[in-house]
């Protein structure tokens, strides 16, 4: 064999290399595609998860703010009706109580105790969340 | 004619293959890039409504202040001038009256789709220019190596412009006095081979910047769809402002209509010098007066939210107050 022969033998090698090359690219290719549509159906499995769990907090923060001003409105439809009543006979005892009431429970307000719902379920959500009791 | 009609195929196989795959691939970035496109559109909705909703609440808020600040003028200010035409000396409280709320809505990055388009496409041509180079060596070896020149002397043994006519005439098929396609028909061959493996790996590797951009623009599109149903959490917490604000309001008002029907009766008493301190039911009449101004004042002073002013650490309401 001439020395050509062996350069010739050589670049021969390149043409393995060529389609070492397209192989290792398609086998490359055919990994990644595998683990994109793994990783996308994981983020839209945990996305699902999430919007799951502030629908949850968002409905039931719904439901109790509906809820509570609902009762409070009647309480104090109930109150006023004391307080007219109390006005016309003059019965300032009950006047002042009920002016009291009207006052303590327009002090206690729905959203501050959402706030309390809320850290609830948020420690019920939290495996490590140790209550003290 | 055999030698150029395999390596034809080859490379048409092989371009083809690389065309389908950086079609699917750019096919791919495509649909990434609409996904973000329709990602931001629908957070910039839901933000804005958002926003304006937040605006409805410091205008609520607002009216709220305007209320306590008419309750000052109608109650207090005028229970003042009444214990002062009784004959005594009266002060009204400085209150802090609500100026509106400020509502910090924070942002959230849906992604650049323009990013991921240049990126994958540089990506891709990288990979077709390292293909190319590395096919063109190993084109011309094989037919070096295999070839003879239409002298029927083998290419491998020739050097210089003999060997580089002859290699072209063997691609062509041999050279056109041997009823081959030549050299004109060669250097197509040869531009093809050249060209078809940096499809191939050219294709493959915008395929795969394809699906990272598909990744990339899912993974946005569930921080928005997140992020959205945090914005749905935030306006049902502003619609419980809203609601506290009109509790209160509603209260002062049926607190204030109870004050000035009490006023109006110890004024005219007063006008007409009938008010008699010595009488138990004028005094029980003021008494009854001073307790709903009291009672008004308490609630005017009453947070709107709690205590510490906070609702929860996602929300951010500072509610504005103006002395007076």
């Amino acid at each position: 064999m001439k020395a050509s022969d062996f350069a010739g033998a050589a670049k021969y090698v390149d043409m393995a290399a060529v389609a070492q090359k397209m192989t290792a690219d398609l086998k490359e290719y055919l990994i990644v595609a595998e683990q994109e549509q793994t990783k996308r159906a994981q983020i839209n499995a945990e996305c699902a998860v999430e919007i799951a769990k502030i629908e949850a907090v968002r409905s039931s923060l719904e439901i109790f703010l509906d809820r509570s001003f609902d009762e409070r409105r009647k309480n104090f439809e109930e109150l006023f009706l004391v307080i007219r009543k109390s006005m016309d006979t003059g019965d300032l005892q009950t006047l002042e109580r009920s002016l009291s009431v009207v006052v303590e429970l327009a002090k206690i307000s729905p959203l501050a105790e959402a706030k309390s719902l809320a850290s609830l379920q948020s420690a019920m959500d939290d495996p490590n969340h140790e209550f003290q009791l | 004619m055999v030698l150029p009609i395999i390596l034809g195929a080859i490379a048409l196989g092989a371009g083809a293959f690389g065309v389908s795959k950086g079609v699917e691939g750019a096919g791919a970035m495509g649909e990434a890039q609409e996904i973000l496109k329709k990602a931001q559109e629908k957070y910039e909705r839901r933000r804005r409504r958002l926003e304006s909703r937040a605006e409805f609440v410091n205008n609520e808020a607002n009216l709220y202040g305007i209320h306590q600040k008419k309750i000052k003028e109608d109650v207090f200010i005028r229970v003042a001038r009444l214990i002062e035409e009784l004959g005594k000396r009266a002060k009204v409280d400085i209150y802090e009256i609500l100026d509106g709320a400020d509502i910090q809505i924070p942002s959230v990055s849906a992604g650049n789709p323009h990013e991921v388009k240049a990126e994958s496409v540089l990506q891709g041509f990288l990979a077709a220019a390292g293909a190319s180079a590395v096919s063109s060596a190993a084109t011309t070896g094989a037919v070096t190596m295999f070839a003879t020149a239409s002298t029927g002397a083998a290419i491998s043994g020739l050097s210089g412009a003999a060997a580089n006519s002859a290699l072209l005439a063997a691609l062509g098929g041999g050279s056109l006095a041997a009823g081959g396609g030549g050299m004109a028909l060669g250097s197509m061959v040869l531009g093809g081979i050249t060209f078809a493996p940096a499809l191939a790996v050219g294709g493959l590797a915008i395929a795969a910047e394809g699906e990272k951009a598909l990744t990339k623009a899912t993974e946005c599109d569930c921080e928005v769809d997140v992020a959205i149903k945090e914005m749905e959490a935030r306006e049902t917490i502003l619609d419980g402002i809203v609601m506290r604000l009109r509790e209160l309001s509603s209260l002062l008002s049926r607190l204030k209509d109870q004050a000035i029907g009490s006023i109006v009766g110890i004024e005219s008493m007063a006008a007409e010098n009938r008010f008699d301190p010595a009488c138990d039911d004028h005094m029980e009449k003021l008494r009854a007066l001073l307790l709903i101004v009291s009672s008004l004042a308490q609630i005017m002073k009453t947070p709107i939210i709690g205590e510490d002013g906070s609702i929860n650490p996602e929300i951010d309401v500072v509610i504005r107050k103006v002395a007076s």
